[in-house]
């Protein structure tokens, strides 16, 4: 698995760096129209999809097909790349933190989690997408999952009660649906033949 | 008596896909030696490859890869495959390439993987997406070769490759032919090149395999007998195997060469090709 | 030992590798007791399938012109070539006599025989 995680940061330093760039203008924007607390998902969606394009990638480069002539696991291998997202997304979240910083406005604590909440909500579904659907389809995936994230934003939104809600609610329930994608995954890729 | 061992043994294996099946194909691969499979596009080389490397426990019939009747991480670790066109993520070079594998293969050798870039000349800075087809397929070949494999899978790797690089590919596979442990099949439209290296034919046909034999016997047993029709009537139909027609000549497909050219001692019998025996169990006819 | 194969002869691979490895000796570049190469190898040298070389020793063995040991691998024969030249010489005859009297049988008189022996030994 070591492998695979070196394998995905090989891959993606090139994308990975553009997707900094760019996130580094727009939320320069941001900052300047003063809606600077978008920057945190900006960043992490940006880079967070960028590494689960990868999947797409290996595909197309006929990786996929190789590595399962490889001593590997079909659970090791989706492992890899739920690790590595979730490297990804933390990290841009950190870059997001420190551009944040550089804001003088308020920004309320409840903020700092959502970011990576969303940013797993995002993976929970955008991971399994691109493993399941083809390759023409990816942007299928890619749809749905924004959506989706924006669906539950916005539910967590409209039912406001407290602050906990956001504060620990909210975050647990984005790594428990993270978890719950990686574990159904890895059943139906291993009751699969593919 | 010595006992055989198998790179691959492989009895009435059936498996079903979403798009394709394969009835109950069985041939071995001693080790030692290389077996070529040869079959039109869609008769179920690929397929056969395929179901070898995805062994599960409920396989009918007997399977066996490297003695062992399931496919564990322990046996892939000594399988290399080679498939056709792009192996790798191409935005790695060799250097980063090895970082990867050194750390999911046990037996990762980086000296003899380093020392074959070097033996054949591939830039270990290049991006390997700035390779050449050729450059690509030495690549995996030479990827295949360096974590203790013993036995080398080759599915149409060689397809599109110039004769000189396909040259070099049989002096790889003949150089590791030489520990008797190591086994290689090697799924080929390139029937030239199995013909010089290849130890035993496996002809796959409608899904099944049609013919298993040495490639001496294949070459030297069969022939094509030419004549005209006057001459074709005169032909025992029995030795007739199938027969091609081309306007007024008869094309006829033989066995036991010899035998024949002495029963037929005016006809004209030719020496055989693998794509001849190919074609004549294919296109031919067996109307007599 | 430098064996040259012809991939277009009508002459099996095998049969061109115990012809040459044969004049070899009644020429003595190859000395009764001079070790060839393992079939592996020397399948590698000439570039063709294991299975060839093995069916040209195998040929060669019965025909007592090697000798071949598990573990040491394959020798030229030590028994006197003569010998060897002596008992070909004997199975020629005897093959010779049995074309005769087919000969004889179907009326083909010795000039005919002559004739035909001339084609078949020159040609290929």
């Amino acid at each position: 698995m070591k492998g695979l995680i070196i394998k995905d940061l090989y891959q993606c330093k090139n994308n990975i760096i553009v997707s900094i760039l760019t996130s580094v203008i727009i939320s320069s924007f941001c900052l300047l129209f003063q809606i600077e607390y978008i920057t945190p998902f900006i960043i992490t969606t940006l880079i967070g999809t960028t590494l689960a394009h990868s999947i797409i990638t290996d595909k197309k480069t006929g990786w996929s097909t190789t590595e399962k002539t490889m001593p590997l696991d079909k659970k090791e291998i989706i492992k890899s790349k739920y690790i590595m997202y979730l490297l990804t997304i933390t990290f841009s979240y950190i870059i997001g933190i420190i551009i944040l910083e550089f804001s003088e406005s308020y920004i309320s604590e409840v903020f700092y989690f959502f970011p990576i909440s969303s940013g797993l909500i995002l993976g929970s579904i955008l991971i399994p997408s691109n493993y399941i659907l083809g390759i023409d389809k990816s942007y299928l995936g890619m749809m749905l999952s924004i959506l989706f994230t924006i669906f539950v934003l916005l539910l967590f939104y409209f039912f406001y009660l407290s602050d906990i809600i956001y504060l620990i609610m909210f975050p647990f329930l984005s790594i428990l649906f993270y978890f719950l994608s990686y574990k159904w995954l890895v059943e139906a890729k291993i009751k699969s033949k593919n | 008596m010595k006992e055989e061992s198998y790179g691959i043994k492989i009895e009435n294996l059936s498996k079903k896909y979403e798009d394709f099946e394969l009835k109950d194909v069985s041939f071995n691969a001693p080790c030692g030696s290389i077996v070529g499979l040869i079959g039109e596009n869609g008769a179920g080389k690929s397929t056969t490859i395929k179901a070898i490397l995805d062994l599960t426990e409920k396989e009918s019939g007997v399977v066996e890869i490297l003695g062992s009747a399931t496919l564990d991480k322990e046996t892939k670790e000594h399988i290399g495959v080679v498939f056709e066109g792009n192996n790798f993520p191409e935005e790695l070079n060799a250097k980063e390439l090895n970082n990867v594998l050194k750390n999911i293969y046990k037996y990762w050798n980086e000296e003899k993987f380093y020392g074959l870039l070097y033996d054949f000349k591939l830039p270990i800075q290049k991006k390997i997406k700035d390779y050449s087809r050729g450059m690509k397929m030495k690549l995996a070949i030479l990827v295949a070769l360096s974590h203790g494999t013993k036995l080398l899978i080759l599915d149409e790797a060689t397809n599109g490759l110039d004769p000189i690089i396909r040259e070099e590919i049989l002096d790889i596979l003949l150089d590791f032919i030489q520990d008797e442990t190591h086994t290689v099949l090697f799924s080929s439209h390139i029937t030239s090149d199995l013909e010089k290296i290849a130890d035993y034919i496996v002809f796959i046909k409608n899904e099944t395999v049609f013919l298993n034999a040495s490639k001496d016997e294949l070459i030297y047993e069969y022939g094509i007998l030419k004549c005209k029709k006057e001459d074709f009537d005169k032909i025992d139909k029995e030795d007739i195997i199938t027969y091609i027609k081309r306007e007024n000549i008869y094309e006829i497909l033989i066995y036991d060469k010899k035998e024949k050219k002495n029963k037929y001692k005016d006809l004209n019998i030719d020496k055989v090709t693998l794509d001849d025996i190919m074609l004549m169990y294919i296109k031919g006819s067996d109307e007599k | 030992m430098d064996i040259i194969i012809s991939n277009t002869s009508s002459k099996p691979i095998y049969e061109q590798i115990t012809n040459q490895i044969k004049t070899m000796v009644m020429n003595n570049e190859l000395h009764p007791g001079d070790p060839l190469p393992s079939m592996r190898s020397l399948a590698k040298t000439l570039r063709i399938s294991v299975i060839t070389v093995q069916r040209a020793y195998e040929d060669l063995t019965k025909d007592r012109f090697i000798e071949t040991t598990v573990g040491k691998g394959s020798f030229i024969s030590k028994e006197n070539k003569e010998i060897i030249k002596e008992e070909k010489q004997k199975e020629i005859e005897e093959h010779l006599e049995q074309a005769i009297d087919l000969a004889k049988e179907t009326g083909v008189d010795l000039s005919e025989l002559t004739k035909l022996l001339k084609i078949l030994y020159e040609g290929e």
